[in-house]
Order: C-alpha cells, then sequence, then structure tokens
C-alpha cells in the first residue's frame, strides 16, 4: 500500500465557460509556472465544493453531485493522450479510501489537456473543475 | 519469509520518493504550528478577510537549512475542539474547504498549494493513518502562509492547527 510523496503541488481549474455542452473540451487556465513542458506529473487529485469552496481566483468550483458528469484527459509532451476520459469521480481523494491517484511519471502538457461533459445537466456556466498536480521540476 | 514481486515503475517511483509505504514512519520529529483568527493584532489581519496571506510565525528549526517537511496534517475539531491557548477549532472539516495552504522556498516559489481538506489525516484499515507526505528540504517557514477563500463559517477566536512532521537535516 504506497502513499504520494509530494514533492511540489499546484491546484489547476478548469473553467467551463459558456453554456455548458456536452462533449465539448473545456481546457486548463493558464499557469505560467506549468506550461514551461519541464513538469513530470505523477499524481493527481480531484476536488468539488465539498473540498474546495471555491477557487483561488474566487470563481465557483462543480458540485459534488454533478462530478460523475466529468472526464478529464491528460495529454504529455509527445502528444499522447495517457489519461483518456477518466471520469473525476475517481479521482476524488474521498471516494477511492483517501488515496491520491498515483501514475508512471510524464511530462505533462498542460495547455492540451482538458476535460469533457458527458452530460450538462445541472452544471452551471462558470463552474470549474478543480485538480490537484502533483509533480516535480525535470532534474529534481 | 518469501519476497514479493515489486514492479519496476514501483521501485523506480519509490526509489525517487514519489511515493512510499502509507505505514513506513513519518518523520523524527513533529511539532505544531498554529494560525489564529483573531483581532488582537500582531502580525495577523486584524479582522478576517478573503484572500489575503496569515503567515506562520517564524519557526527556524523547520526552516530548510534545518529541517525537512515529511508531512503535514491539519487537526480535525473531532479530534481537537479547542486549543491549548483556549482557541477554538474550525467548527467542522467542511470549513477547511474554504482555506488553502501555501508553502513557499526562499525564492518566493510557491511549492505547494492545496486546500487543507487535502490535510485531514485519513485513517484507512484502522491502523494506518495516511498524510499528507511531503518531501520538501526548502522550505522558509516564516514565508508560507494560508488564504481563506471564503470567510462563511469560520469566526475570529477560532483558530487552524498544524501537526507538521519533519526531520533534522543533521538526522535523515
Amino acid at each position: 500500500m504506497n502513499n504520494l510523496v509530494i514533492k511540489r503541488s499546484q491546484l489547476v481549474e478548469f473553467p467551463i465557460t459558456g453554456t455548458p455542452t456536452t462533449l465539448r473540451r473545456y481546457k486548463a487556465r493558464t499557469i505560467p509556472n506549468l506550461s514551461r513542458n519541464n513538469i513530470i506529473l505523477y499524481g493527481l487529485e480531484c476536488y468539488t465544493e465539498d473540498q474546495l469552496a471555491q477557487t483561488p481566483s474566487g470563481e465557483a468550483v462543480i458540485d459534488t453531485a454533478d462530478a460523475n458528469q466529468v472526464t478529464l484527459t491528460l495529454m504529455d509532451t509527445d502528444k499522447e493522450q495517457f489519461i483518456y476520459n477518466c471520469p473525476i469521480i475517481s479521482l476524488i481523494r474521498a471516494n477511492v479510501g483517501g488515496f491520491v491517484t498515483v501514475f508512471k511519471p510524464r511530462l505533462i502538457n498542460l495547455q492540451d489537456c482538458f476535460i469533457q461533459l458527458t452530460d450538462a445537466t445541472g452544471i452551471d456556466p462558470n463552474e470549474n473543475v478543480v485538480f490537484n498536480f502533483y509533480y516535480q521540476l525535470v532534474g529534481e | 519469509m518469501s519476497k514479493g514481486i515489486i514492479s519496476p515503475l514501483i521501485n523506480y517511483m519509490t526509489e525517487n520518493e514519489m511515493i512510499c509505504d502509507a505505514t513506513s514512519p513519518v518523520s523524527y520529529y513533529q511539532k505544531t504550528a498554529q494560525i489564529d483568527f483573531t483581532t488582537a493584532g500582531g502580525a495577523l489581519p486584524t479582522s478576517l478577510a478573503i484572500n489575503k496571506p496569515y503567515y506562520f510565525k517564524p519557526d527556524n528549526t523547520l526552516d530548510h537549512q534545518n529541517g525537512d517537511i515529511k508531512a503535514i496534517e491539519v487537526v480535525s475539531p473531532s479530534v481537537q475542539n479547542t486549543f491549548e491557548n483556549g482557541i477554538s477549532n474550525l467548527s467542522s472539516d467542511d470549513v477547511f474547504g474554504n482555506v488553502l495552504l501555501y508553502l513557499v522556498d526562499g525564492n518566493d516559489n510557491i511549492l505547494v498549494q492545496t486546500p487543507l481538506t487535502s490535510l485531514l489525516g485519513i485513517s484507512y484499515g484502522g491502523y494506518a493513518l495516511k498524510l499528507y507526505r511531503t518531501k520538501l528540504s526548502n522550505v522558509i517557514w516564516q514565508k508560507c502562509y494560508i488564504e481563506i477563500l471564503d470567510t462563511t463559517l469560520i469566526s475570529a477566536g477560532e483558530g487552524i492547527k498544524f501537526k507538521v512532521y519533519y526531520d533534522k537535516k543533521d538526522r535523515k
């Protein structure tokens, strides 16, 4: 039974801009220090309003009841989708015995990562899906 | 005793300190740090405010030249509802979702940004407490702070207490 060890962590927001639409791709808000293609991602956690009241920029976080309507796709710097349409509900720590999801370390390409809604019912415009990216820098 | 099969990936991530056995010892030392929301002045804001940093008091045993931070846990009100100085803990675990923790290094880089809900220790299988384990060897404690995102359900006279697990640099 292994536990994640955090070297660096950063909240990443995926805003659902405009009218929520099924299968539309919603990309992450740009974060300068995660946009240099030198980020090795090895752990991930998702938050809904139960774990995070608001985003750091003061916007709403998605309702817990709507978490089963969202999937996440992560892409690495080789443009490979190494996490593909993962339901975010399985990335919420409270749903998986308190474990943080760990995967093979990858160089992340944040600007190509996205979430999709499999059902837009009940999701309000400008809600955010928020993840905590656990990572290290190349060479650390 | 027979040896279990260890996957190369698990082995790699363990050697690079990305993961550890959840039941392994956390640290040699542990201390507490507390931030009170009070109107008594000092370095704190005089009233509860959103998006304002509440800094920790300086503690050089936790600074990078003296200690490595191995884990951080926030003390749940179900564990301790009143602190030693008479300040009350927050009213429930849910309120920790209103607060973010920032851990900062000597170059003012934010190393860790996380809601306090992630710092609640979660017991698993009745024998292991899963903690927010870290490998942080370059933190300046007095630059670290918390930020309130929403003051709803937080009152003056309440506070937040952290358990910080650390190793001294001269004893790994």
